[in-house]
């Protein structure tokens, strides 16, 4: 047991023709492109000619200044505040409601999941049309009953919600699935043990299910929160304004950092500018991610 | 104890009552996607909404067929399949090899493979467009390609499946002087044949969906993906043609909806065994 190493000469070579193109990959298409982002962000680099013109951290004291980036970063906080934090309860009640039923699961799991695979941009076509102010469907309804519908998408206000909407309505079936999958992998036996002891439905909701679905909320929170931070083709999808050709509006009020980043560099060419937004995005996904870490880390011990 | 049964089935109703009324939700805006593309444009937007059509008809379909999308359909196809097939080999071998092979620097090799998976594309996308226009693949599918052949993902997946594979497989086939590809091949493959269809079909639904990426590259119009397609056809009006985006629709999600009514078990498999395990 004392060699830790014990591959043949035939096995080594097996590992590493198997590695090298593999690792060749990984380096030119994400490990050099994330050292050029940060590299770039020094730069004034501009993407028509190519040209680069070492700047120091400018372009981060123009960013910090900069009225839009930080309208941007709020409403992506915005959306991926609210949007986490509904899409999470829904899904775990969802769950615990699929779990309870005995017949049916399979029916509730497939429909639920089916907006999760469908393509993105055709979905949020079908949000926006729906929503339309003064023909759609929806406020055709909500006319029968009376009441007249918002701007939706249109209205400053109440876009952001429209979006957060619209992402819910996505992903909460993956969201659920996950909590479905955890919820089923408990033990029948600790649920069993504490109907014997007495525990109300609530009780053990609160006092099993919930801190042994910890690890799996974490994850969860982690992937939708990363998600919902670069979000970019919804946006597209449903506020990309045909005449102008730009998305984002009404007056800025969908215009999230990532599809910032890409009007910065890629309509705007100015590639060391959004490369320096893109770090400070990156940096506010790293945080967020270790902290949650943390959260789960702590919380796992006992 | 009466009380307590009519109780429970009380329980029960409300419970089914509250997830069919979810699942009604859930489902309506694609049942109204698929309806509202046989009606004529004018009728998708009605005062008062109808919601089946009343003078059902083709001609939505009729547009968007002689507006290329069969073209737009068969790139999404070909590429997704390339964008399946070979980031699930990668993901099968590296996965053999980090399980199954003890060599100095794999725990580091590993986590550099896997922390690839998180990478938000915020920070890869610029020089990534860069390199791919010094180059010269820009507006080629080899660029939708390239970024994908690994999938930090798949390894970790396959990864998982690997250690159940017993090594004294293995050892026989070297004793019976087999070379190390020929029993990844011969004898690993077939074993974890269901994981890697399971990683399959999620890369699969993945490179059907991706948007952003081919939306930046590919400029010419007979290179245009399904996604990329419908939506420069949605943003090329001023006033939106309802109808026929509607219809692109359909024909966008039709595909892997049915996919996903077959292979329902895998998807469902695949996507709780990443998210339990990770």
């Amino acid at each position: 047991m004392k060699k830790k190493w014990s591959l043949t000469r035939k096995q080594t070579i097996f590992v590493w023709c198997a590695m090298i193109p593999c690792l060749i990959a990984i380096l030119l298409f994400s490990i050099f492109p994330i050292i050029q982002t940060f590299y770039g962000s020094l730069f004034n680099w501009n993407a028509l000619t190519g040209q680069m013109t070492f700047i120091g951290i400018d372009n981060f004291k123009n960013a910090f200044s900069d009225q839009l980036v930080g309208k941007s970063l709020f409403n992506t906080i915005y959306l991926t505040f609210f949007a986490v934090l509904l899409k999470t309860i829904l899904a775990f009640a969802v769950a615990l409601m699929v779990n309870a039923t005995k017949r049916a699961q399979g029916f509730y799991r497939a429909i639920y999941f089916l907006p999760t695979i469908c393509t993105m941009i055709a979905t949020a076509f079908v949000f926006r049309f729906l929503l339309q102010p003064e023909a759609g469907t929806i406020n055709g309804y909500l006319q029968m009953l009376g009441i007249s519908g918002p701007g939706w998408l249109e209205d400053p206000v109440w876009a952001m919600p429209t979006v957060i909407l619209y992402t819910i309505w996505k992903d909460f079936g993956y969201v659920f699935l996950i909590f479905l999958a955890g919820i089923q992998g408990i033990s029948p036996e600790v649920v069993e043990a504490s109907v014997i002891d007495g525990a109300t439905g609530f009780q053990r909701v609160r006092y099993i299910i919930v801190p042994l679905m910890h690890p799996i909320t974490i994850y969860n929170v982690v992937t939708q929160v990363i998600g919902s931070l670069q979000i970019f083709t919804s946006i597209i999808g449903l506020t990309n304004n045909a005449a102008t050709s730009t998305a984002g509006g009404p007056m800025y009020a969908t215009t999230t950092t990532g599809l910032y980043i890409y009007q910065m560099a890629f309509t705007n060419y100015k590639f060391g500018y959004a490369s320096a937004i893109a770090v400070i995005l990156f940096a506010i996904i790293m945080i967020f991610t270790c902290v949650q870490m943390k959260f789960a880390d702590r919380k796992g011990e006992f | 104890m009466k009380n307590y049964k009519v109780s429970r089935k009380v329980g029960h109703f409300l419970n089914h009552f509250f997830l069919i009324l979810g699942c009604i939700i859930t489902v309506y805006p694609l049942v109204w996607m698929l309806f509202s593309s046989f009606k004529p444009t004018s009728m998708v937007m009605s005062v008062p909404p109808e919601f089946f059509p009343s003078q059902p008809t083709l001609e939505n379909y009729q547009t968007i067929f002689a507006d290329n999308i069969g073209i737009y359909f068969w790139n999404s196809t070909y590429i997704s399949i390339i964008r399946t097939i070979i980031p699930v080999y990668t993901s099968a071998l590296m996965g053999y090899v980090f399980a199954k092979f003890n060599f100095r620097g794999k725990n580091i090799m590993f986590m550099i493979f896997i922390a690839t998976m998180m990478v938000p594309w915020i920070v890869t996308i610029i020089p990534l467009y860069n390199m791919f226009n010094v180059i010269g693949i820009l507006d080629k599918h080899i660029a939708l390609i390239l970024p994908t052949v690994v999938s930090g993902y798949g390894i970790y997946l396959v990864r998982s499946f690997m250690f159940q594979v017993p090594s004294s497989l293995m050892e026989s086939a070297r004793i019976d002087g087999c070379g190390e590809f020929m029993i990844f091949h011969k004898i690993v493959l077939p074993l974890v044949a269901p994981a890697m269809a399971a990683l399959g079909i999620i890369l699969f639904l993945q490179a059907w969906d991706d948007y952003l990426w081919p939306f930046l590259v590919l400029t010419s119009e007979e290179k245009y993906t399904l996604t990329i397609g419908l939506s420069k056809y949605a943003f090329k009006q001023y006033t939106v043609a309802y109808g026929p985006v509607l219809a692109g629709a359909v024909v966008s999600i039709l595909p892997v909806v049915i996919v996903y009514i077959v292979l329902q078990k895998h998807i469902v498999e695949g996507i709780s065994l990443g998210g339990v395990k990770g």
